[in-house]
């Protein structure tokens, strides 16, 4: 589903941030993606995304080169992701409602179906009774519930998740991987970026570990074709 | 799986393992044509709404706005009404009510008396003066100056001439038409209408509607500036937003709708308020134009502002501001992007 060819990703003024990564994720899989800040954990992450493009080297999503992608056709490639950002990004003059809604309303979805999906997606997260909330009344790990429910909306082929435990409880941040375990069980490739080692033994999955723009862990070789 | 075409994917998706909540209508991700297009008026509905109540949670700076837009609308709508009187006035209700005519110089007095009594009983006529010849001679002797010159001639050469006031205030057609109804009786020669101060007047117009359209495109242009300049600001604030409809998949075109209509609010009410800016001004003024205008005896008025001029200037206005914010949003919006 997710393939990395040899991708480089440089910056104006000659940081790599990604050297020669390759890895490839099957539809349905969960991986995890470690490393301290600054090994580019982010950066790959916003590749897939296409906020950013490779350097070098080739993003393969369901086969097809991202490199071909043309500006025009990004809104669209996006609505088959979910992102999970670690501060969020609520809007906060809009209600829980609104702001779950939004991947449905840029698609032109029938207000039915908004209004029915949206109502799912907060009730998996089991925030259904603050729908009518705004952001800001609710604690900073109930706004990161609201982030899921809002990437996961529209049912997305592919998950990211930047750090999505970061604010949470231990208890709260098993709960979000079971969800996050849930959805790739109905075979949404996962991808989560993360660095709390006691969450990542304890769910056994597969590890993506980067260094200074390197895959040291987790690529092809050691685990999926 | 990502497909990049317009249509969301509609392959089908593995069934949700028992236990797992997968939101429901997975399965039926196609979305008609016809739903898109109901979803695509809501949201514009939405849209504009919501972009009406941002405004009004900043009342003081909207309002600024709006009054900024109406003052530099309001100046060529002004200069509109005061070409529009001019024209009125030129055109149609004081026209100049004198007809001169120029009869032939051998016309028998038998027939110029019949004439001026033809004349005199006629319906649209009010007077009739006569000036014979030799009171034309006369006259001219002594308000030109020419006098002993005049006495080389060995004949007169000035026709006799009668003065036809017409009853009322015809128009310019009326009086056209009564001159050439005159021009055709036997003993008249030639008829003038005393219309050089309509010509001069219309000319005058002409150049009031170029100025009116110079002055309209100078301050349209300005418009356009104001409201980029406010969408542009406008933009600035709301990043975030723009950054999370990107992210889950907004095209640019919607990110940029709410500020195409706030640019659309913005000139709406800028027109409006123009409109009831020069309204108000018209009112202003009426009453001493009125007085001046009775005392040339003239039925004559400022023009008025209709709905006709609302209407036009309330659309302008809002397609000029909307106009201003695509301008600003265009390359603000591409370069949003994290």
């Amino acid at each position: 589903m997710i393939r990395f060819d040899q991708v480089c990703k440089r910056y104006p003024g000659g940081h790599d941030a990604l050297s020669e990564v390759s890895f490839a994720l099957r539809a349905g899989e969960l991986a995890f993606l470690t490393g301290h800040s600054g090994a580019g954990k982010s950066s790959l992450l916003r590749l897939i995304m296409l906020l950013e493009r490779p350097t070098q080297g080739q993003i393969l999503i369901n086969g097809r080169g991202l490199g071909r992608l043309h500006r025009s056709q990004i809104p669209h490639y996006r609505r088959n992701i979910g992102v999970v950002f670690q501060n969020h990004h609520l809007l906060l003059d809009r209600s829980i409602h609104d702001n779950v809604a939004l991947p449905l309303r840029v698609s032109g979805y029938r207000a039915s179906d908004v209004a029915r999906r949206v109502r799912a997606a907060l009730d998996k997260v089991g925030l259904l009774a603050r729908e009518h909330s705004k952001p800001l009344e609710l604690s900073s790990g109930e706004q990161q519930r609201v982030g899921i429910a809002r990437a996961v909306v529209h049912t997305p082929r592919i998950l990211l998740a930047d750090e999505p435990t970061g604010n949470l409880d231990p208890e709260l941040s098993m709960e979000i991987m079971k969800l996050f375990s849930d959805f790739s069980d109905i075979g949404v490739t996962v991808l989560i970026a993360t660095h709390d080692i006691s969450l990542i033994e304890a769910m056994g999955r597969r590890q993506l570990q980067l260094r200074n723009g390197r895959l040291v862990a987790g690529s092809d070789a050691d685990a999926a074709d | 799986m990502p497909r990049t075409d317009r249509t969301p994917p509609r392959a089908p998706r593995p069934a949700p393992a028992s236990g797992t909540r997968a939101p429901p209508g997975a399965s039926a991700r196609r979305l008609r044509l016809r739903d898109r297009f109901a979803a695509g008026a809501r949201h514009h509905r939405e849209t504009a709404a919501r972009s009406l109540v941002r405004l009004a949670t900043a009342p003081v700076q909207s309002l600024m706005t709006v009054l900024v837009i109406a003052i530099a609308l309001a100046l060529p709508t002004a200069l509109y009404l005061v070409v529009a009187s001019l024209q009125q006035l030129a055109g149609g209700l004081d026209a100049g009510n004198r007809l001169t005519l120029y009869l032939h110089q051998d016309a028998a007095p038998k027939a110029i008396d019949g004439l001026l009594a033809q004349l005199r009983e006629h319906a649209s006529v009010s007077a009739v003066q006569f000036i014979s010849a030799e009171q034309g001679l006369a006259e001219f002797k002594a308000s030109s100056g020419f006098g002993d010159a005049l006495d080389l001639l060995d004949r007169n050469p000035l026709p006799p001439v009668a003065v036809v006031t017409a009853r009322d205030q015809p128009s310019a057609a009326a009086l056209t038409a009564l001159a050439d109804e005159f021009a055709k009786l036997p003993p008249v020669d030639e008829v003038q209408i005393d219309t050089q101060w309509v010509a001069r007047v219309n000319a005058i117009a002409a150049i009031g509607r170029q100025a009116v359209l110079a002055l309209a495109t100078v301050l349209a242009l300005g418009v356009l500036l104001i409201v980029g300049n406010t969408i542009r600001l406008a933009i600035e604030n709301c990043r975030e937003e723009i950054l999370v409809v990107k992210l889950v998949g907004g095209t640019d075109a919607f990110a940029r709708r709410p500020f195409l209509y706030m640019g659309f609010w913005y000139g709406l009410g800028g027109g409006i308020l123009s409109w009831v800016m020069v309204a108000a001004g018209r009112w202003w003024l009426h009453y001493p134009v009125d007085r001046l205008a009775a005392l040339y005896q003239s039925q004559w008025s400022l023009a008025r502002l209709g709905v006709v001029e609302l209407l036009v200037l309330a659309i302008a206005a809002g397609a000029l501001g909307a106009m201003g914010a695509r301008l600003a949003a265009g390359r603000q919006m591409s370069a949003i992007e994290h």
